[in-house]
Formats: structure tokens, C-alpha cells, sequence
């Protein structure tokens, strides 16, 4: 019998260092110590603070007091490396980790944390630290990935293949590690491997804009260009900013106390379904800092999600107040409107929306439904071929425009309007038959019975 | 045989010249003190070697950043420069470009290679981010298209560097923030387009801080993104917004760098725009003037991790000498700039780590950048302006000797970056001065000043004069693969139906060393504008063989070989 087994492996160093026993342990942190000066006890790294917001300046004091007082403590110094980095401080977040790691040799987050920050100013730098800290901890998969990542950069591409393979092999969920494969497949010429990675890093984290375009390029790479064309196309709406599951680096963001850092967490929060947290986070920073309008927006669309229709609406108004153009407003607003029966107020948006941004065919839709039911026949049919014209492909608006066009057909058949009711399904007709849609053969039917 | 000898030039370069003599090592008070220390991360390797003679050149204006305790992003954002023949005399003129009102200031090139402000008397004044220049009327002189935050101008040259704003009459009043902006026939009407890359819909009234709290520039994050713009040239006489009809406009992403070229050779030109924390764009020409963004399928959207930079110059060259054009894009600190290799799938794969030039440029935010043979050794060499947007994370002390960087600036400045292109890969070869001086360097552009056959380098600063590096290549016989192997040409290509260069025209040399690939195109860069002439180093080889030329309306011409060390002009319709 044979079943698969993804149970923890037996614990051993990462594949950069092969075969580690206790005394090469030693040795690799004997290593990052010496290429890592510590700094005297005493020597407390103090960042400029000039214009820094109070709850910065405060905390910052605190941890800094913490360590006057207890200067041998290595976790206190790690601490307080966390909180200046988490604001950026990333030279003194550095000195920081480095004492930290000098008292608390054991602790596998201080060079862990050290060689992320290190990373980011040279993968080479980076690599003995996190095999320092994978020493200590072999079976933190996001830090595999990360040493994968440094391999990749300094051109060592067969370790970085075995680090990401171990990542996922630890934890098979882990979607960097999948990508890892990917890109790796893909720099080699291996565009259906690629593709084979890449899938499975997007079905593991869907909302990941990098890996949606990595993908998108393979499938052009393996001859499919067609769909390739369509994710690149749907990896448009994605966000920049690509989230990853690592929790004690993310530990290190959740201590920043400025608004945009809570606009940042909120937003990793909403990935994941956690919509309490985002609120959580988004009052926070409304706190701090209520005139950006972002984390007004963002609040609204949270608690759309959490079905708080009035807390959402008022949110929205509050970013339109603040910032009438920001993305996205204006037509959630429309929508919100709509919802809450306010049609007059919605569609004024609605038209706003469309002022902002002609080639918008869901506010189409919703002008078209408003006027629709307070009986503008007239500017109904108007924007519904205006919506025609358009040409929406992305499924969900194409549909509704297709059953909003069939709606009006019948309505103009019912009230005796044959041709014109024609019309309509005729375009409702034709853009079916464009996306395939089996509702052409009902349509095509009710286009010759009305003809008759 | 189709190629004449290149109109003559009234006078030698003493100015410029006669502050380093030929042959000469370091000099008393050496700008190229060859004992300094190196930077860290710079390798030692023979290095080529400028020198600064900016005090020398009469230029010591201070372009103006218009920065203040606001933090207005335009400030960080703007320092453009152009380097061109404005009176038709055969020197190279300047025109620095600032940010702050009536920032701008132009400089005629003499015959003894010094510079005298003649901003009033051309009729340049004002303000603005960067430029394209090039005969935009086809009457044999060379025009200014300005962009601006706010609406960009047009000014018609008179043939004697006397310029008239013409920005009404032509429809060249692009509004919003535009940035770099690039000559293109995409119609082959004869007549140069523009595309204009524009930048973001900037609010001065957003606050923006990092480091807990201490107000800073705004990113472009901060703001929405702006759709580009292409204008048609209707016969010289206005220009046609047409980017609606071309397709361009679906897009509003914060654009600073643009390239036009035929990047896959089906006789169309394309677009690559580089965009600042978007996508970046390539425009591939469908034909009929439409263009589709392939970008991200052609690998040249997004790095290799997949992820949007912060796009700002563009380097355009065949640096791996396979008769493509590569593309090098600059970038924020803690991003590296990025090497985008020409497969001619069509695409390209991101080559940053093959080519090792990630590591120099981790630490920097790069802006201005140009391929361009420093040492005349027949390979593209890179050369990097750089300075930060935000604080970084720790100032960099400034090399002793050397004069501090304002004192705004003091947790911005950065070095500039010379790296030298060894069978591919690239070797930092900035360990001395002037590459070790820190500033707030924005445009760059390589052009021979005092037209000796190697390639000098204009840099503008922010707050500060900009820099004139003269090259000491041919001077010196310092050309890193040996003494003496500094062999050159330059090639014009021109078209006599339309009294112009030919921008565009893809040039196929042959030579002992095998074949190079040029292009008649000004440089990308950032905020620059620079000659269409092409430059190629040639090394040991004193001759080349042949030229094949792709003209930009589709007709290949052959031309006979060349001696080396003079400019070579190909006339179109001359050839074989």
C-alpha cells in the first residue's frame, strides 16, 4: 500500500548546508557572529525622531528604557529592533537584531529577522543568516522560501530549487514555494512545468497579482497565448501589494502605529476573510489620521462585506467628502445608494461615475436600471446601446447586460412594440453569441417569435 | 558610395579640452584622483575615466528644485536636460530643465568649448520636467517639446537657435503632469508623433511621512495614475491627440520613462514606457496606428519575481550583441534597476542576475541611464544617475574632498554609477571620482561634447549645476581592454526627402569584430533628450566593413565600409 505522506520530516538543516551536525551549527553561528560586529551593550541605536508621530516616539522610549535597564536582555533587544523597523528605521533595526541575536543565540527569530532586512541590500549578505537561523529552526518553511529567494538572486540556481522544494514539502499550502518552482521552471525553458508551479501557487493564493502575471507569461511561453491574454487581463484588477504567509515577519508590521500601516494590515486582513481585524485596523488608523480618505473607502467596503449597509455607506460618503475622484468612489457609492432604495441620489452618482469615467458599462447598467424603473424609456434604451457599443468581456457585466436588454425586450413586446423589442434582443443576442453564452439558442427563439 | 563627410566643425575643443591634455595622468588638483578609496560593492577593474570640468565649461547655474517644507512631489520628481545642436553651428548646445518656476536655463556651446547662457535671447524660459527634440516641421533644425506639470509647450527653432512658442497653435498643450517624452513616426508619414508618458494626478494637498511620522515626498501610490498621450503630426503644421484611437489611453498608470523603437523587428515601432510602481507598458504596433499593451506576456511588464517596480529611466541598446535591443530599466532603493533581455519571441526574460546588475543598484534609487560605449571597446556600458525619493535609510557620507550635498538633500544624496560591460556581465567601475560624489542626479545623457570620438555625459542635478563629464578614453588610451583599442565611429543616418535624421532607422554594422547593431534614436533615459546620432565603439578595428540600414518607411539600403574615427553620414536613397 502506499499513501502520501506529507507528515513533518525528520528534522535536519536546510540543503544549503547538507548533512549539519551540532558542531557545524555552532560554526554557522560562530560565522554570523564574527561577520556580524555587535555593538556594546550599552550603545543603544537612537533614530531621529523629529517629526515622528507621538505613539512612535512613545513606544520607541519605552523600549529603549526597557533596555537601559536590562541591557544583557538579547529579546529586548530584539524588540526593539522589531519597532524600529516596523517605522523603517531600518539602520538602527539592523544594530538592533545583531545585539539580539549576540545575547539570545538560541532565539531563531533574530537572525532570521536579521537576514530579511539584510536582504533586502544584498542576497549574499543574507545567505549566512538564514542558515544561522535555519540551524536553530529547520522547519520554518517561510524562511526556506526566503533563502530560496537570496539563492535566486546571487545566481545559484540549483540550492534555490532544493530550498524551495523543502518549503514545500514542509508546508505544501505555501504559495511562494510554488511559485519559486515556477519561476525557476520558467528562467530554464521549462514553460509547462512553469505553468504546472504557477497553477498551483494561484489556486494557493488567488489574490497574488505576481504570481497571475508570472503564469500569464508562462502560457504564452507554452504556446497558449489566448489565456495567457485573459489572466494577464484579469490580473489587472489584482493589488500591488502581494501578501505572504509568514507570521513572524508579519509580527513585525502589526507593531507600526502610523495610519498607513493600519490602511497595509487592514487590507492583508481583508485577503484573508478576516474582516473584523480589518475594521479593527481601519478605525485605528481613522484615529490617527482621519483625513485620509483611502482608509474611509476601505472601511465602507469592509463593512459592505460584513453586511453593516449604513456604517458602510456613511464611510463611503466620508472618503467622497474627503477625495470625490479616488478610485472607485463614486460608483461604489452609486451601488450603495441603489441598495438603500435612494435611486434619485444613485443615479446622480451613477451619471457622476460615468463623467469620471465614460467607458464604465456597470454604472451603464445601473443607469439604465434606474431609469427603467422610474419609466425614462427613453434613457433606458440610450445607455443600454451605449453598454452594447461598449462591449463589456468580463462575464459578470456582458450577463447583466444581456439580461437587462432581454428585460427591456419584453417589456416593449408586452406594450406592443415589436420592433423595437427586436432590437434589444437582437443585441442581447449578439453578444451572447460572441461569449458563447448558452442562453443565445432561448434568445435566438424569442427573436423570431417577436419577429413574427 | 552614399556616405559623405560630415558637415564641418568650426574649431577644436580647447575649452574642455586643454583641462586634461592628452596623455596627461592625474593632474594637481585631479577630479580623478585615482588613490581614493573604492566604494564598497565597486570592483576594481581598469577603469575608464572622466572627468569632471563642469567650473571649466562657464556653466555654474544651480537648477532649481523648488523644494520646500511642503515637500511638493515635483520637486523630487523633476530635473530634465537636453543635449542638441540648437543653431546648426556643429557643437552641442544645453538646455537644463527644472522644476521650479522659471527654472530653465539654455547654454550655447562656443567653438572653444565653453558654454554662455543664452536662455532670453533663445526664447526658453519657464519650467518643466523634461523634453524631446527633433525636427518636428522637417525644415532642418531641431525643435523643443517641453513637458510640465501643468500644460507641456512646443517651440519652433528658427534655424538659429531662436525659439517661438508655438505650444497653442500646434494642439501641443498636453495638460496633467507629463514627464518623458519620445520622436516616433509610427504612420511613416514622414513627420514626427510624440508620445508623451505622463506621471500621476498629483494633489499638493496630501501629507506624506515615513519613519514614524517625519513628513516626506509622496510616492505615486498617493495619487491616481494618468493615461498617456500620443500626438500625430499633421504635416508639420499641429499636432492630433489620437490616443484614443491608438489605445493607449485604457491605461492610467504613473508613466516617467518612454522608448520608441521597433523592439521586434516587423517593421512597425513600438512603444515601451516605463511606469513607476505600475506595470511598465509595451506598446507593440498593431498597425493602422492602433497599439496593444503586451507587456506582461513579453516579459517586459513586470521583473523576474513578477512584480511591478518603480519604473523611472530606460536604457534602450543590443548590450548582449545579438542585434536586438535590450532594455534596462532604473528603480527605487531596495529594488534593483532591471535588465530586460530581447529574446525576439517576441519578448524578453528578465536578466538583471545573469548580467550582475542587481547588487549595484539595491542601494540606489537609479533615474537617468544610458547604454553607451564609455571605452570605445565595441560592447554597451551603462552608466546610472542616481539620488533617493525618501530619506534613506541612512545618509552616505560624502568622499573627503568632496563638496557636501545641499543640506536639504543631505539624507538623499547618492552617488552616480558607472558600470562596465565585461563579455555581458557588468562590472561596477565606480570606485573613484566623479562617480563617487553625491548629488540629486536626475537626467543623463551621453553625447561627445568636444566631438574627440568618445562619449562625454551630461547629468542634471537637483539643487545643484549640471555636471559635464568628459570621457578621457580617447585621450588617454585608457580603454579597459588596452591601450590605444579605442577605434570609433559615428553614424548619421538622414533622410534628404524630409531634410532630417532619420529617427529610427536601424543600422546593421559590420565589422572584424562581427556585426553591431545601432539605432538612429535619441536616448531614453529620464527627462532627456539627447542626438540621434549613433556612436560605435570599435575597439582595435580600424575599418568596418559594411552598413545595412532598415529605413523607418520599410526600405533596406546597403552602404560600402568605412576607416574608422570620423562620423559617417548614410543617405538615404544613396545606398545599394
Amino acid at each position: 500500500m502506499t499513501r502520501a505522506v506529507l507528515a513533518k520530516p525528520t528534522v535536519r538543516a536546510p540543503a544549503l548546508w547538507p548533512a549539519f551536525a551540532r558542531s557545524d551549527i555552532v560554526a554557522a553561528i560562530l560565522l554570523v557572529l564574527l561577520t556580524t560586529a555587535p555593538l556594546s551593550a550599552q550603545q543603544v541605536p537612537e533614530p531621529r525622531l523629529d517629526g515622528a508621530e507621538p505613539a512612535v516616539r512613545q513606544r520607541l522610549a519605552s523600549l529603549q528604557a526597557d533596555l537601559r535597564a536590562d541591557p544583557r536582555n538579547g529579546d529586548a533587544w530584539g524588540r526593539y529592533g522589531m519597532a524600529l523597523e516596523a517605522h523603517t528605521f531600518t539602520d538602527e533595526a539592523i544594530a538592533a537584531y545583531r545585539q539580539a541575536h549576540e545575547l539570545a543565540p538560541t532565539t531563531f527569530r533574530w537572525p532570521y529577522l536579521l537576514a530579511a532586512l539584510i536582504d533586502e541590500r544584498s542576497a549574499a549578505d543574507s545567505l549566512p543568516l538564514y542558515g544561522a537561523a535555519l540551524a536553530l529552526d529547520p522547519d520554518y518553511a517561510p524562511a526556506h522560501v526566503r533563502l530560496a529567494e537570496a539563492l535566486e538572486r546571487t545566481g545559484q540556481s540549483d540550492a534555490a530549487d532544493r530550498e524551495y522544494a523543502q518549503a514545500a514539502r514542509l508546508d505544501p499550502t505555501n504559495a511562494h514555494a510554488q511559485a519559486g518552482l515556477g519561476r525557476l521552471a520558467l528562467a530554464g525553458g521549462d514553460a509547462d512545468a512553469a505553468v504546472r508551479y504557477l497553477s498551483r501557487a494561484r489556486e494557493l493564493a488567488p489574490e497574488n497579482r505576481s504570481f497571475a502575471v508570472t503564469l500569464a507569461q508562462a502560457y504564452a511561453r507554452a504556446g497558449d497565448r489566448q489565456r495567457g491574454q485573459q489572466l494577464a487581463a484579469a490580473a489587472r484588477s489584482l493589488g500591488r501589494i502581494n501578501y505572504r504567509n509568514d507570521p513572524i515577519r508579519s509580527s513585525v508590521q502589526d507593531l507600526a502605529l502610523d495610519a498607513r500601516s493600519h490602511l497595509r494590515r487592514a487590507n492583508a486582513h481583508r485577503v484573508h476573510g478576516e474582516l473584523d481585524l480589518a475594521e479593527r485596523e481601519l478605525r485605528a488608523g481613522i484615529e490617527l489620521d482621519p483625513s485620509r480618505p483611502e482608509l474611509h473607502f476601505v472601511l465602507a467596503e469592509v463593512l459592505a462585506a460584513s453586511g453593516d449597509q449604513p456604517g458602510s455607506l456613511a464611510a463611503a460618503r466620508r472618503a467622497y467628502e474627503l477625495h470625490p475622484e479616488l478610485e472607485g468612489v463614486v460608483p461604489f457609492l452609486a451601488r450603495a445608494l441603489f441598495q438603500t432604495g435612494d435611486l434619485r441620489s444613485a443615479l446622480a452618482m451613477a451619471e457622476e461615475a460615468l463623467q469620471l469615467n465614460a467607458g464604465d458599462v456597470s454604472m451603464m447598467l445601473l443607469v439604465a436600471l434606474i431609469s427603467a424603473e422610474r419609466g425614462d424609456v427613453v434613457r433606458t434604451v440610450e445607455i443600454l446601446d451605449r453598454a452594447y457599443q461598449a462591449r463589456p468581456q468580463d462575464p459578470p457585466t456582458r450577463d447583466g447586460l444581456i439580461q437587462l436588454l432581454t428585460n427591456v425586450g419584453e417589456a416593449m413586446a408586452s406594450s406592443g412594440l415589436p420592433d423595437a423589442a427586436a432590437r434589444q434582443f437582437e443585441k442581447a443576442l449578439d453578444l451572447a453569441d460572441e461569449a458563447g453564452s448558452p442562453e443565445a439558442a432561448g434568445l435566438r427563439r424569442r427573436l423570431a417569435q417577436v419577429r413574427r | 558610395m552614399g556616405t559623405r563627410a560630415p558637415r564641418p566643425h568650426p574649431g577644436t575643443v580647447a575649452g574642455l579640452v586643454l583641462a586634461i591634455a592628452p596623455g596627461c595622468s592625474a593632474p594637481p588638483d585631479s577630479d580623478v584622483a585615482l588613490a581614493e578609496t573604492p566604494r564598497a560593492g565597486a570592483a576594481t577593474v581598469p577603469a575608464v575615466r572622466f572627468v569632471d570640468v563642469t567650473a571649466e565649461s562657464g556653466i555654474d547655474y544651480v537648477l532649481p528644485s523648488g523644494t520646500d517644507s511642503t515637500y511638493p512631489m515635483p520637486a523630487v520628481m523633476g530635473g530634465g536636460l537636453a543635449v542638441f545642436d540648437a543653431d546648426g553651428d556643429g557643437d552641442l548646445d544645453l538646455y537644463v530643465i527644472a522644476p521650479a518656476a522659471g527654472g530653465n536655463r539654455f547654454y550655447l556651446q562656443h567653438e572653444d568649448g565653453g558654454f554662455t547662457d543664452a536662455t532670453t535671447a533663445a526664447g526658453l524660459e519657464g519650467d518643466g520636467m523634461g523634453c524631446a527634440v527633433g525636427d518636428l516641421d522637417n525644415d532642418g533644425d531641431l525643435d523643443l517639446y517641453l513637458t510640465r506639470v501643468g500644460p507641456d509647450r512646443l517651440f519652433l527653432n528658427d534655424g538659429k537657435g531662436v525659439f517661438a512658442d508655438r505650444s497653442a497653435a500646434w494642439n501641443a498643450a498636453v495638460p496633467g503632469w507629463s514627464s518623458s517624452a519620445s520622436l516616433l513616426d509610427y504612420d511613416r508619414d514622414g513627420y514626427l508623433d510624440i508620445y508623451v508618458a505622463r506621471y500621476v494626478a498629483f494633489d499638493p494637498a496630501r501629507v506624506c511621512s515615513q519613519h514614524g511620522g517625519r513628513r516626506d515626498f509622496c510616492g505615486p501610490t498617493e495619487f491616481e495614475g494618468l493615461s498617456d498621450v500620443l500626438l500625430h503630426n499633421l504635416g508639420g503644421t499641429e499636432f492630433e491627440d489620437v490616443s484614443a484611437a491608438a489605445g493607449i489611453n485604457a491605461v492610467e498608470d504613473a508613466g516617467l520613462g518612454v522608448v520608441a523603437a521597433d523592439f521586434d523587428h516587423d517593421g512597425e515601432v513600438d512603444i515601451y514606457v516605463a511606469n513607476d510602481a505600475d506595470p511598465n507598458n509595451l506598446w507593440i504596433h498593431q498597425g493602422g496606428g492602433r497599439f496593444l499593451d503586451d507587456g506582461v506576456l513579453q516579459g517586459s511588464a513586470f521583473n523576474r519575481w513578477g512584480n511591478s517596480e518603480a519604473g523611472m529611466g530606460i536604457a534602450a541598446g543590443d548590450a548582449d550583441l545579438d542585434l536586438d535591443l535590450d532594455l534596462f530599466v532604473t528603480h527605487l532603493i531596495t529594488e534593483t534597476n532591471t535588465y530586460y533581455r530581447n529574446l525576439m519571441l517576441p519578448g524578453f526574460e528578465d536578466a538583471t542576475i545573469d548580467t550582475e546588475l542587481g547588487a549595484a543598484s539595491l542601494d540606489l534609487t537609479g533615474f537617468g541611464t544610458a547604454f553607451f560605449d564609455a571605452d570605445n571597446d565595441g560592447d554597451l556600458d551603462l552608466a546610472v544617475a542616481n539620488g533617493a525619493v525618501k530619506r534613506r535609510p541612512s545618509a552616505l557620507p560624502a568622499p573627503a574632498g568632496a563638496a557636501a550635498p545641499p543640506a536639504f538633500w543631505s539624507e538623499y544624496a547618492e552617488p552616480n554609477v558607472l558600470l562596465l560591460n565585461h563579455d555581458g556581465r557588468f562590472v561596477d567601475a565606480s570606485a573613484q571620482r566623479p562617480w563617487t560624489e553625491l548629488g540629486l542626479s536626475r537626467a543623463l545623457v551621453p553625447a561627445d561634447l568636444d566631438r574627440d570620438g568618445d562619449l562625454d555625459l551630461v547629468i542634471a542635478n537637483l539643487d545643484g549645476a549640471p555636471r559635464i563629464l568628459r570621457n578621457l578614453t580617447i585621450d588617454t588610451g585608457s580603454a579597459s581592454d588596452g591601450p590605444k583599442a579605442a577605434n570609433w565611429l559615428r553614424v548619421r543616418a538622414f533622410d534628404p526627402r524630409l531634410d532630417r535624421e532619420a529617427i529610427g532607422a536601424r543600422i546593421t554594422v559590420r565589422t572584424p569584430d562581427g556585426p553591431r547593431l545601432l539605432h538612429a534614436l535619441p536616448p531614453g533615459s529620464y527627462l532627456s533628450a539627447g542626438p540621434a546620432t549613433a556612436h560605435l565603439g570599435l575597439g582595435a578595428a580600424e575599418s568596418v566593413e559594411s552598413f545595412d540600414v532598415v529605413w523607418p518607411d520599410g526600405l533596406v539600403e546597403s552602404f560600402d565600409g568605412v576607416a574608422a574615427n570620423q562620423v559617417v553620414e548614410l543617405i538615404r536613397g544613396e545606398g545599394h
